[in-house]
């Protein structure tokens, strides 16, 4: 192999290549064919003479100084910036809470992106297992199996339990149909990572309003105490009995305590004993006025099924239905066209009164009020004389059990 | 009337005047077509390259601007963009070539004269096979010093012109171009 010093070398080249003979070919028929093709193309512009206006406008654009265009082109790269931080490091819109209860019990704010804005213990519990969890800032369904890994590491999730979600909007970006599809989202990702796992454990998962939630935080309930009483007789009503918590100024221990009772009862009211959820309510309002100990809770609420209520005695429904104005005596009469509706004494005696429930309908919360207030309290006195006393109340009730 | 530019007023008529265009076309072809045939040592492909930088040239010369540079500097420039397409890709389609096609129809008469006019061009290029030799040797180079060297050798091309055909700075021409005789040498002597 020849080795010549570069510079040698490079003029060698360049030499050669400047010497290089070239090939000159010349394709006339080719230059003919293609010419003929460009000028009968109708590519070619036709003369366009500007109106004076627009002379005038093409002259604005292109008269603009510089530095005017330096200003547009700063102002444009600002408004950018100002656009993508806005879009992108902007503090997240909080959309919706999320609370997981096994026990323990964890509640997680979620951003409109669907990320984990911050994740609380709702109990010592739910505190513990979030020591060393990382969640904030993940996509809620990486937050969701983190939880439930740790949660089965700890020997939490076993058969005997069962897994509690309930989901509420803040503030108002969030619908119905929104809230529905992060609900089905959070469920169908916890149900996988149980198949993934071989774990067979009931899950049950809320979607709740915002007004229950506070509802119930007030009575101090965490959603395994009214989830039962939810799926039962659906949201609504369920925030009508917890508001029951502050409209009667129970304690939140007491009322904690017998919440199970209450949600047997007012089922037991509804579905066996088929009074509508007015007077279902009405009924465990009064019970629970009448002991707000709530002791004698189960007792005041041994009512037999409207079926075998019907009696005899007319002269006590007509009483009972001149003062209370009851749709119970319209419903059965018979041959005789007299109401079935048994006498006091052996009627049951806690079934409200048509008077009483339309009373308290016209004044207690719904779900489009937001909470009870101090003339919710006053309509319950008032309604008190208006009814039955306090005393003929327990009366009756005695009378019926014996 | 610019009489120190005659090339300007004919790009500008060439916008809307098919007979300025001819004109440009006329002065321009021969170069175009020998610099394609130098660059990838193929006639047939080197007229389709040819072809569709003319059809391209057209179809953008309402937008070009005169910059007091020549109007072959820009053929030129299309010319190189359609060959590094097609040492990109390894293929070439003449995409506007036969859009142009298709909207003038197809005439068949004169295919024999162009055929024959191909085969002696192949025949005629096949005697160079010292350009040949070189050339293949180049077309082993990175794109960008084959550019700069064809343009320079083949294409007799100043520094000056190559810089504006490149759209790069003279001294930044020339440093390619020393760069890439510098790798060429390896082909010519080490190997």
């Amino acid at each position: 192999m020849m080795k010549i010093s570069g510079k040698t070398d490079n003029e060698k080249l360049q030499n050669k290549l400047d010497t290089l003979a070239l090939p000159e070919i010349q394709m006339p028929a080719h230059q003919q064919r293609l010419r003929e093709m460009l000028l009968a193309s109708s590519c070619f512009e036709k003369e366009i003479t500007l109106s004076p206006l627009q002379q005038k406008v093409r002259a604005g654009i292109h008269g603009i100084r510089p530095v005017a265009w330096k200003l547009v082109a700063t102002l444009a790269v600002l408004l950018l910036t100002l656009g993508t931080y806005a879009t992108f490091f902007a503090a997240p819109q909080v959309v919706a809470s999320l609370t997981l209860q096994v026990n323990p019990a964890i509640n997680m704010t979620i951003s409109s992106r669907n990320k984990v804005i911050a994740v609380n213990g709702l109990d010592a519990d739910g505190q513990a297992l979030l020591v060393g969890l990382d969640l904030t800032s993940r996509n809620v369904n990486e937050a969701l199996r983190i939880i439930a890994d740790a949660l089965r590491k700890d020997g939490l999730l076993s058969p005997e339990r069962r897994i509690i979600i309930a989901l509420h909007p803040i503030g108002d970006s969030l619908g119905a149909a929104d809230l529905a599809v992060l609900s089905g989202n959070v469920r169908r990702t916890i149900d996988e990572y149980l198949a993934g796992q071989g774990i067979s454990l009931a899950v049950t998962s809320s979607e709740l309003t915002a007004e229950f939630m506070e509802t119930a935080g007030d009575a101090g309930l965490l959603p395994a105490d009214y989830v039962d009483l939810v799926a039962a007789v659906g949201a609504p009503l369920a925030w009508q009995v917890l508001s029951l918590y502050r409209e009667l100024g129970l304690s939140q221990e007491s009322f904690k305590e017998k919440l199970d009772d209450i949600t047997e009862a007012i089922i037991e009211l509804i579905e066996e004993k088929g009074l509508s959820e007015k007077e279902a309510l009405t009924i465990i309002r009064k019970a629970i006025k009448a002991d707000p100990t709530l002791e004698g809770f189960d007792g005041l609420l041994e009512i037999p099924p409207r079926e075998t209520n019907a009696v005899e005695n007319s002269e006590s429904v007509q009483s009972d239905d001149e003062e209370s104005g009851s749709d119970i005596s319209d419903e059965k009469m018979d041959e005789r066209g007299e109401s079935e509706r048994p006498r006091r004494g052996q009627i049951k005696p806690n079934v409200p009164s048509k008077h009483e429930v339309e009373e308290y309908e016209s004044d207690k919360p719904t779900h489009d009020v937001p909470k009870p207030d101090a003339a919710g309290e006053e309509m319950i006195e008032t309604e008190e004389g208006a009814g039955q006393s306090e005393y003929e109340l327990q009366e009756s009730a005695g009378d019926y059990q014996e | 009337m610019d009489n120190n530019h005659p090339e300007k007023d004919l790009v500008a008529q060439a916008k809307h005047c098919p007979e300025a265009f001819g004109r440009l076309y006329d002065q321009n072809y021969s170069a175009i077509l020998n610099y394609c045939i130098r660059r990838t040592g193929d006639v047939e492909l080197a007229q389709d390259i040819t072809a569709e930088t003319f059809v391209k040239a057209l179809k953008n010369i309402g937008r070009y601007e005169w910059r007091g540079g020549s109007f072959s500097a820009w053929l030129y420039r299309i010319a190189g963009n359609e060959l590094s397409s097609y040492f990109r890709k390894g293929v070439y389609k003449t995409v506007s070539l036969e859009h142009l096609r298709e909207s003038q129809g197809f005439d068949p008469s004169s295919q024999v004269e162009l055929e024959e006019e191909l085969i002696a061009a192949e025949e005629q290029l096949a005697r160079f096979q010292e350009f040949l030799s070189c050339r293949q040797k180049i077309s082993q180079l990175p794109t960008k010093y084959q550019e700069v060297i064809t343009l320079r050798f083949f294409a007799c091309k100043s520094l000056k012109e190559i810089a504006e055909i490149l759209g790069k700075p003279e001294g930044t021409t020339k440093s390619l171009l020393h760069r890439g005789l510098k790798k060429l040498r390896s082909f010519f002597y080490h190997h």
